[in-house]
Formats: structure tokens, sequence, C-alpha cells
């Protein structure tokens, strides 16, 4: 009786489902976090009858067969890139992206990484870098003397200095936008790596048609929605339990064939 | 003497595959798209040697797959969609057209809009639909128009069955048929944009049916065991020699 391994798999799918959730909420106040969210597809069916066979000599069609099927698959988990809400620091490296796009991060390794979380600082040379210690590209160094940093829609880097009447141009930050940016490969610290399912990165200023502008001071807050993830988490609780109740009965009835005598 | 046992053994038999079916419903009760399936017995009647009166067995005639409607569930995603109406998107697999109600639906990196499993959605020229690159404003309409920046892409394909009994479940959510799909008319079917129907699977029902196979296969247990039972206090009664 495969009734037994059809609710195991709907168990295992279910705990799949907590998962991704529980990883959503305890992200929830991470900077430029995009939530998961986990799809399910069937399994194969068994045709015990085809549909369509025909039932006797005279040629009468079954109109429909008997297809058992074998329960459920994780399809897909994947990320749901909506715009989170801005939130103001006041922070002037803070930087958040209003529309499409991620900032371009060199890694130690010289691999490029992408990110939307914009919380950057200055390192001990005074270059942009980010909470870890990685460059943000093309490399902006802002010089020591520097009292203000200004940075506005269109990516320039501008830096106030004492004395000079005009703010000095450190240099311009580009954007990095993807096909399909839901085949981005992350791989924690809120990076995303370029993966054959997202397609080659296409770079171009902020503020460029299909491009969104920075806003400093602010950063985008993540896109988990606290009473979404809940309602989720209830229903695939409940559908965990009654695969569970599914698992009993079917036991008991193999219980119950094997006790006759 | 025996139709007592292999009556209460084809219960038994299609009792077990009821079970499977609701285990399965259950499994797949966050399935986006997922239609519930039903077990449909009937009666088979036969006539014994020697007896007076006909026997009924049980059989089971079809799974029946229900195509009501699931509840709609938003996401916000763009490219999600979901159908309120009596109709299925096509997708091009392999090994032909094949037909789903699951609407969540992604770019490939040819732009092309696909399915969870990377199967091509079809419009309704039964062509693949590529999304301009740059694309930052993506419209679904109710038609199943999809619009890109305001400018007119594609049509969703969608298809529609005279008899939907003939469609054949295949895994990821699709359907297989050899009849050739239907223009769907416009009034009552609408394409929902930034939402997921959820599967039709109602959770206290099928676990109320859970415990009606249950008893029921405890009766038809019970009837087995009684009737061998009775075989064997019949022999050992009948066939025991009186001493004169």
């Amino acid at each position: 009786m495969r009734a037994l391994d059809t609710a195991a798999t709907g168990m295992e799918a279910q705990q799949t489902n907590v998962d991704t959730i529980s990883n959503n909420i305890a992200n929830m106040n991470t900077s430029g976090y995009k939530r998961q969210r986990a799809e399910f597809q069937d399994l194969l069916y068994q045709n015990v009858r085809r549909v369509g066979s025909t039932s006797s000599d005279v040629g009468t069609v079954v109109p429909s067969g008997i297809q058992l099927g074998a329960g459920v698959e994780t399809q897909a988990i994947y990320r749901v890139m909506e715009q989170g809400s801005l939130e103001r620091t006041g922070n002037n490296l803070d930087l958040a992206i209003n529309g499409k796009g991620f900032f371009q991060i060199e890694m130690p390794d010289g691999q490029t990484a992408y990110t939307r979380n914009g919380s950057f600082q200055l390192n001990q040379d005074g270059e942009i870098v980010t909470a870890d210690g990685y460059t943000v590209q093309p490399g902006l160094v802002v010089p020591p003397e520097a009292t203000d940093i200004t940075i506005n829609e269109s990516g320039e880097v501008l830096a106030n200095i004492d004395g000079q009447v005009e703010p000095v141009n450190v240099g311009q930050l580009e954007l990095a936008n993807f096909a399909n940016e839901a085949g981005l490969e992350a791989i924690g610290k809120s990076l995303f790596l370029e993966t054959q399912a997202s397609g080659a990165p296409d770079v171009a200023v902020p503020n460029a048609p299909g491009f969104g502008g920075i806003q400093q001071g602010f950063v985008e807050s993540s896109n988990v929605d606290m009473a979404q993830e809940l309602t989720d988490m209830i229903s695939a609780q409940r559908a965990y339990e009654m695969n569970s109740r599914v698992i009993q009965a079917s036991d008991q009835m193999m219980q119950t064939a094997t006790r006759l005598r | 003497m025996e139709t007592t046992s292999f009556v209460a053994m084809s219960s038994s038999e299609v009792l077990q595959r009821r079970m499977d079916t609701i285990s399965n419903n259950v499994a797949n009760m966050n399935t986006t798209g997922f239609n519930r399936q039903q077990l449909l017995t009937v009666q088979h009647t036969v006539q014994p040697e020697g007896g007076d009166r006909p026997v009924a067995f049980v059989n089971d005639l079809a799974t029946r797959t229900d195509f009501a409607q699931g509840s709609l569930e938003q996401t916000g995603n763009d490219l999600d969609v979901a159908l309120q109406g009596d109709a299925f998107f096509t997708v091009d697999s392999p090994a032909g057209e094949r037909y789903t109600r699951a609407g969540n639906f992604r770019l490939n990196d040819n732009n092309e809009l696909v399915n969870a499993d990377g199967l091509r959605v079809l419009d309704d020229q039964d062509n693949a639909i590529e999304i301009p690159d740059g694309t930052t404003n993506l419209e679904i309409d109710e038609n199943g128009t999809i619009l890109a920046d305001n400018e007119e892409v594609a049509t969703l394909g969608l298809a529609r069955f005279a008899d939907n009994r003939l469609l054949e479940h295949v895994s990821g959510g699709l359907y297989a048929t050899d009849e050739p799909p239907l223009d769907v008319g416009n009034d009552d079917v609408r394409v929902q944009q930034g939402m997921l129907e959820s599967s039709n699977v109602e959770g206290v029902r099928e676990m109320s049916r859970m415990i009606e196979v249950h008893r029921a296969y405890e009766r038809v247990q019970n009837v087995l065991t009684e009737d061998h039972r009775r075989m064997e206090e019949s022999i050992s009664t009948l066939a025991q020699v009186q001493r004169a």
C-alpha cells in the first residue's frame, strides 16, 4: 500500500516549506534580504488503467482511467525580488536602490558578487567597502580631508573638501541588471553570484532606463511580509499534521491486515 | 463457499486504492494548481454457480479529477498568474503540448516565459513568449494579454476541453491529452496577475473520508476473520465422528 510513502513525501515537503518560512522570518530585519518561497509539484502517476483504453470487445472506451499518484516533491525554492521599503538611517554611506539593479562587489578571490544591501563603510584607505570589507566596484577612494560625502541618484560620488567651493568628483557607482534575477545564486552575507540561469549582467549608470536610482541615507528593508509568513506557516503545519494522520491510518490498516487469522 | 472471502477481498483491495488516492491528495495539499482525485467504485454482479442469488463484488471504475476552482492566493510576483474559470495554460514539453493550472512562471536566460520546470509557456499562436530585454513594467491583463512597458508582446495560450475527464495526469502539475484544445470564450475565464491558485484539496473532508475508509477496512477484515472462523468451526464440528 503506497499511502504510507505518499504521506511521507507530503511530510518531507511540508518540512521544506517550514524551513523556508523560518529562514524568511529569521531574516526579517536584514537589509536587502529577498524572501524565498517554496513551490511543490505532484510526482508521477501510475496508470492502473489507462485513460481512454477500451473496456470491452465492442470498443467501449473507459472515460477516465485509474491513475494513482505517488505524492509530492519540492519543485523550486525561488526568491521573490519585490522591492523592499526604504528606511531612513541618515548615514551618508547607507545607500538604497529604488528600482531594479544590484551593487557590484569585488570578492577577495577576484569574482564579482552582487548585492542589494547598501550599508557601506570607509576602510582605513578611504575606500568604500561593504560591512565585510569587500570593495564596492569600481573601487572609489574618498580623500581623507573630505568633510562630507554626497552620492546623488545617478550614483555620482562627490566629496566636499574644506576650503574648496566645488566638490570633488570621486567616481561613479554603477548598477548591474539581470534578465532573470531569480536565477542568481545566494552565497550568504547578502551576496549573489551570477549563474547560467540568471544570464550575463547588464551594467549601467543608476537611473538609466530599466535601472533604479540610488537613495543616500536610506537602506532597503527586507521584503518579508510577516502576516503572509505566519499564515503560510500555519497552513504548512496543518498539512504536516494531516499527512501524519494519513500515515497513522494506513499503518493501522496494515496492522489489521496482519492480524487476520 | 469461498464467495464471502472473495467479495470481502475485492472490497479491501479497492479500499487500499482509495486510501492511496486520499493520501496523494493530502500530500499535495499545498501544491499550486493541484486538483484532487476521487476513486469511483462500481458493483460487479456475478451469478455464482449453484447459488440462488447474484453476488456483487466491488470494482474500482476510475479516478475522477475534481476540477473545482481552488482559492487564489496573492504572491505579489509579476510573473505569477492564476486562472479563474474552466481553462488551462499551455506549455511545450519534449513529448508534446501539455496543459496546466499552475501559473508560477519565470523567465529563463533567453528571456522566454517558462514554468517552474523550465518548459516554455505557449501563446495563442503556439509560439514561445519572449519578453523584451530591460522591461521594467510587466502587465498581464484579464484576457491573458502580456504588456511589456505598455507594448503588447503576446497573449497567453489558454485551452479548454469538451470533456475534462479525458485529461491524464502527468507529473509536474501537467495534464496530457490527445484531444484538440478548444478556444476559450472570454466571458467566464479570467487571468489574474500576481496570484496563484492553491490546490482544491479540503483537508477536513479528506480526513473524514480517510476515517471512513479506515473503519470500512476494519469491518471488511472482521468479515474475513468471521468467515474463516465459520469454515474452521464447520470443518471441525461436522467432521466429528460420533461414537455410537
